[in-house]
C-alpha cells in the first residue's frame, strides 16, 4: 500500500520551474531514500508535499487522499513530519520548548513519547533545558528529529539529517533512523549514498526537477554503472 | 512603435504644452500662482519617483531637500547677496552631500532603515530651522522673505517654472530609460539577483538618492525663488507627506504620474480647502484604495483606457 | 547639584522611560512578529487616548476606560490586519509601508471630525492629584502610578511571551515563519493576535499620555516620530533593544532638558545621531 503519490507534479519558485512533473510512490512501513545531486530538486519535493512550496499543477495523495490543495499548516495534522534541511531549531527556545511546541493535541509532551525520545537520543535527556543556540550542529539535528517524533506520525520527512555531520554522528544517526523506522514511514533525502544504502528500503533519483529512476535499495547497490550514471559515485 | 501611435503619443503631449504655454495669456494671476506650484512641485513628485517608483526605497523625509535648496538660496541671496543663479551649485552640493551622509549611514541595512531614519531626520532639521538657537539666521516659524526678484514679471516666472518642469521630466526620462535607470529598476525588482549577478547594490542607491535628492533641492530653491519667501514647513512633515501622496495617487514609477498627482493634490488643496477636514480623510482612503488596488495609481486607469502598457511600473 | 536633586531627575527620567517603553513596545512587536513597520502606531495611540479620556467620562470609571479603549485600539489594528495587511504579504514590502501611511490620514482626521481639533486639557482623577515625598524631593503620584502601570505590562508581555506555547510559538515565528507552519501551527492567526496586542499596548500607552500631555490631534504624529526613533536606536526588530532605548531616551530627555533646555527638544535625535553613527543597526539590531 503506498502511503504517498505524487502524480504530475510542477513546482514553481520566483518563477522558476523546479518541479518538471514529479511521479513518485512511498510504500507504507518502508523507508525510501530520495537520492539526487544538488539542485534536482529533492528539498523542492518535501516542500511540496509540506504544502510550503505549494504546486501550480498535479495531484499529491496522502492515504489516497489528495492534499496538495491544503494550506501548508493543515498538512502536519494528517500525521505528517517535517525534519528541514537546515534543521531549523528555534535559537531562541530550549530544547523543551521546541518539542513543546511540535505538540499538536494537549498542553505538554506526552510522557511515553518523551520517553521513546530519549530512548533513540539518550544524549537529549541533558539537554533539556539548553536554548537551541546554545546546541552543537549533532545536537540540533537530534532536537530536529526528536521534534518530528512528538506527536506520533505517519509520515516523516526527513531532509539531509547528516548534513555536516562528524561520522560518529552520522553512525548514531543511522541507528536512531533504523529505530524510528519500526513505527513510522519515511521519505529521507541524502546525499551520502553509503549512509542511505545501509538503512533504505526503496530509492528514488531526481534529476532536472524529475524522477528519473526508482526501485528496491539492492537493486541500486548492485548497479555500479547506474550509480555512476545518476550519483556520480 | 508605428509613426502614427508615435505622432498620437506626442499630439497629446504637444497639446498639452502648447495649451500650458498659452494659458498666461487668459488666466488670472491666481491660477498662474496655482499652475507654477503645480509645476514645481512636479519636479518634486518627479525626483520622489525616481528613489520610489524606479529605486524602491521610500523616504519619508524627503522634504529635507526641498527645505534645504530653499533655504540655501534664500540664505546666500539674502544675508550673502548672491544671484539666484549662483546659488544653484549650492543647492547642488549641498543636497548631494546630505543625500550621500544619509545614504551611507542606512542603505546598507534594510530599506525601512533609510525610510525611518529620513522620517527622522526631516522633522530634526524642522526643529533645528524652528529653534530659539536658529532663530537669527532661520527667522524660525516666519521664515525668511523679500527674496530679490530672480526674473522682472509674473509671466516670466511662469515660463521659468514650466521650462523647469520640462527640463526636469526629460532629465529625468533620459535617466530612466540610461543603463543606470534599467540598474535600478533591475535591483527593485529582484535585488538578490542584481547582487548575484554582481551589481554594487548600495552603490546604484547611493547614486539614485543623490540624483533625487538634487532634484528636490532644485525644486525647492525654485519654490523660494518664487514665493520670494521660505518657511520652515518647506522642510516639515506635511512637505513629505504632500509629495507622498502626489507620487502615490498620480502613479509612482511613471513620471508622469507624479506630475498629474502633484496637480491633482495642488488644485484639491486650493479648491477644496473650504471642506478640508472631510477632503484630507477621503484623501487617505483614496490613498489607502490605491495601495491596495491601483499600485500604478490613478494615471494607470488614463492608460488602460488608452490599452497602453505602462513601462517600469511596480509589479 | 545636590544628590535630592539627582534623584528627583532620575525619577523623572525613568517614568519617562517607561512611558516611550509603553509607547514603543506594541510597534517592536509588531514589527518584529509581521515585519511590518506600522506608521500608523502613533495614530492608534492618539486614539487610545481620545477614546481612554471619553470612556471614562462616560463610563465614570478609570480603570473601565483604560481596559475598554485599549482592547478597542487592539481591535482596529487586528482588523487592519486581517483585511488590509493581508492582502500584501508576500508581496513588495513598499506597499505595506505605504498602506500604514494612508492610515494616518484616515485615523486622524477621524480623530478631528468625532473630537474637534483643539487641545483639550484632560483632569486627572482625585487619587492620582497631588506628590509623595521621595528621598526629601515631592515626586508626582501620576508618575508612581506610570511606573506601577509600566511594570505591569512588562510582568503581563514577560509571562505571556515567555511562559505560554502562544508566546512560544511568537517567539519562533519571529526566527523562522515557515518551520511555524510547518509545524502545524496557522500562523497567519498568531499574526492577528500580535497585532491587536501591539494596538492594545498602543491603546495603554495614548491613555497614560493623555493625562501627562492632555489630548491633541498633533500627538499622533508627535508620537510616532519618538517610537521610530526609539525603535531604530533599539535595534529594528528587537523587542529588548526597544525597550532599553526607551529608558535611555527617558534619561537623555530629562538630562538634557536639566543642563541644557534649549536641546530637550532634540534629546531624542542626538541620542540617535550618537547610537547610530556609532553601530548604525541599534543597539541590540542585527547587522
Amino acid at each position: 500500500m503506498n502511503i504517498l503519490e505524487m502524480h504530475n507534479i510542477h513546482t514553481y519558485m520566483a518563477g522558476f520551474h523546479i518541479l518538471e512533473g514529479v511521479n513518485l510512490t512511498a510504500e507504507h512501513g518502508k523507508l525510501t531514500i530520495l537520492l539526487g545531486r544538488n539542485g534536482s530538486g529533492k528539498t523542492t519535493t518535501i516542500k511540496t508535499i509540506m504544502g510550503l512550496t505549494p504546486a501550480r499543477s498535479g495531484e499529491i495523495l496522502f492515504q489516497g487522499r489528495p492534499i496538495q490543495k491544503l494550506h501548508d499548516f493543515e498538512i502536519p495534522w494528517l500525521g505528517i513530519s517535517l525534519v528541514p534541511e537546515g534543521r531549523d531549531v528555534f535559537s531562541q527556545l530550549t530544547v523543551e520548548e521546541n518539542l513543546l511546541i511540535a505538540v499538536r493535541k494537549g498542553k505538554k509532551v506526552p510522557k511515553q513519547r518523551l520517553d521513546y525520545i530519549v530512548d533513540i537520543f539518550p544524549p537529549m535527556k541533558n539537554l533539556f533545558k539548553k536554548k537551541g543556540r546554545n546546541l552543537s550542529g549533532g545536537e540540533k539535528q537530534m532536537v530536529a528529529v526528536a521534534r518530528a517524533l512528538v506527536n506520533e506520525d505517519k509520515l516523516l520527512l526527513i531532509d539531509e539529517p547528516t548534513k555536516g555531520l562528524a561520522p560518529i554522528m552520522v553512525e548514531s544517526m543511522r541507528l536512531a533512523l533504523a529505530e524510528i523506522k519500526k513505527n513510522a514511514t519515511i521519505i529521507l533525502v541524502e546525499q551520502n549514498f553509503e549512509f542511505a544504502g545501509s538503512i533504505a528500503d526503496d530509492f528514488l533519483i531526481m534529476e532536472h526537477g524529475k524522477i528519473v529512476c526508482s526501485g528496491e535499495i539492492g537493486d541500486l547497490i548492485n548497479n555500479r554503472e547506474m550509480q555512476h550514471m545518476y550519483l556520480g559515485v | 512603435m508605428s509613426i502614427n501611435r508615435y505622432l498620437q503619443k506626442y499630439r497629446s503631449a504637444l497639446i498639452l504644452i502648447i495649451i500650458l504655454i498659452l494659458l498666461p495669456l487668459f488666466s488670472s494671476e491666481y491660477i498662474k500662482v496655482v499652475a507654477m506650484q503645480i509645476f514645481i512641485f512636479g519636479v518634486f513628485a518627479i525626483s520622489y519617483d525616481i528613489l520610489l517608483g524606479y529605486t524602491g526605497i521610500a523616504s519619508f523625509g524627503h522634504a529635507i531637500f526641498f527645505g534645504t535648496g530653499a533655504y540655501v538660496s534664500a540664505l546666500m541671496m539674502l544675508k550673502a547677496g548672491f544671484s539666484f543663479w549662483a546659488t544653484i551649485p549650492f543647492v547642488v552640493v549641498s543636497c548631494a552631500g546630505i543625500g550621500l551622509v544619509i545614504g551611507l549611514l542606512t542603505l546598507r541595512f534594510a530599506t525601512i532603515y533609510f525610510t525611518i531614519v529620513t522620517l527622522a531626520l526631516g522633522q530634526f532639521c524642522y526643529f533645528l530651522l524652528t529653534n530659539a538657537l536658529t532663530y537669527q539666521y532661520t527667522g524660525g516659524d516666519d521664515g525668511l522673505h523679500g527674496l530679490p526678484m530672480v526674473l522682472q514679471t509674473k509671466n516670466q516666472m511662469y515660463y521659468l517654472a514650466l521650462a523647469f518642469l520640462l527640463a526636469a521630466f526629460f532629465i529625468a526620462k533620459k535617466i530612466i530609460s540610461s543603463p543606470l535607470g534599467k540598474t535600478l529598476v533591475a535591483i527593485r525588482e529582484n535585488e538578490f539577483r542584481a547582487k548575484m549577478i554582481g551589481y554594487n547594490v548600495l552603490n546604484y542607491r547611493l547614486i539614485a538618492l543623490v540624483i533625487s535628492g538634487i532634484m528636490a533641492g532644485l525644486a525647492g530653491s525654485f519654490n523660494a525663488a518664487m514665493l520670494r519667501s521660505v518657511f520652515p514647513g518647506f522642510m516639515g512633515a506635511s512637505t513629505t507627506i504632500d509629495v507622498i501622496l502626489m507620487t502615490i495617487l498620480g502613479g509612482m514609477g511613471s513620471l508622469l504620474g507624479p506630475v498629474a498627482g502633484a496637480a491633482l493634490v495642488i488644485i484639491c488643496q486650493q479648491y477644496l480647502s473650504s471642506y478640508f477636514e472631510w477632503w484630507l480623510l477621503i484623501f487617505g482612503v483614496i490613498f489607502v484604495l490605491v495601495v491596495l488596488f491601483l499600485p500604478q495609481g490613478l494615471i494607470s486607469i488614463v492608460y488602460r483606457f488608452r490599452k497602453k502598457n505602462t513601462s517600469g511600473g511596480l509589479n | 547639584m545636590t544628590s535630592q536633586l539627582f534623584v528627583n531627575i532620575l525619577l523623572s527620567a525613568l517614568s519617562l522611560g517607561v512611558i516611550y517603553f509603553l509607547l514603543s513596545s506594541g510597534f517592536a512587536l509588531v514589527f518584529s512578529l509581521l515585519r511590518v513597520s506600522n506608521f500608523s502606531h502613533g495614530s492608534l495611540i492618539m486614539w487610545g487616548a481620545y477614546l481612554g479620556i471619553y470612556l471614562v467620562k462616560a463610563l465614570s470609571s478609570f480603570s473601565l476606560g483604560l481596559i475598554i479603549s485599549a482592547v478597542m485600539i487592539g481591535i482596529i489594528l487586528a482588523l487592519v490586519e486581517f483585511f488590509l495587511f493581508r492582502r500584501l504579504y508576500g508581496g513588495n514590502p513598499l506597499f505595506e509601508l505605504l498602506l500604514t501611511f494612508g492610515l494616518i490620514y484616515i485615523l486622524d482626521e477621524a480623530v478631528k471630525l468625532v473630537w474637534g481639533a483643539a487641545i483639550i486639557t484632560v483632569d486627572k482623577p482625585s487619587f492620582l492629584q497631588g506628590t509623595v515625598m521621595i528621598y526629601g524631593e515631592p515626586f508626582a503620584i501620576l508618575r508612581l502610578y506610570i511606573f506601577g502601570l509600566g511594570a505591569f505590562v512588562c510582568a503581563g508581555l514577560y509571562f505571556l511571551l515567555n511562559k505560554t506555547k502562544l508566546g512560544l510559538i511568537i517567539t519562533a515565528g519571529i526566527e523562522n515563519k515557515e518551520m511555524v507552519r510547518a509545524l502545524g501551527i496557522n500562523i497567519n492567526r498568531v499574526f492577528t493576535f500580535v497585532c491587536w496586542l501591539g494596538g492594545f499596548l498602543a491603546g495603554i500607552a495614548g491613555f497614560v499620555l493623555a493625562y501627562f500631555n492632555g489630548l491633541s490631534p498633533e500627538m499622533g504624529t508627535n508620537q510616532l516620530l519618538n517610537v521610530l526613533v526609539i525603535v531604530v536606536v533599539g535595534g529594528l526588530g528587537s523587542f529588548m533593544g526597544a525597550a532599553i532605548a526607551a529608558v535611555i531616551m527617558g534619561l537623555a530627555e530629562a538630562f538634557i532638558g536639566f543642563y541644557l533646555p534649549e536641546l530637550a527638544v532634540l534629546s531624542s535625535f542626538i541620542v540617535m545621531f550618537i547610537v547610530l553613527s556609532i553601530k548604525p543597526s541599534g543597539l541590540l539590531g542585527e547587522e
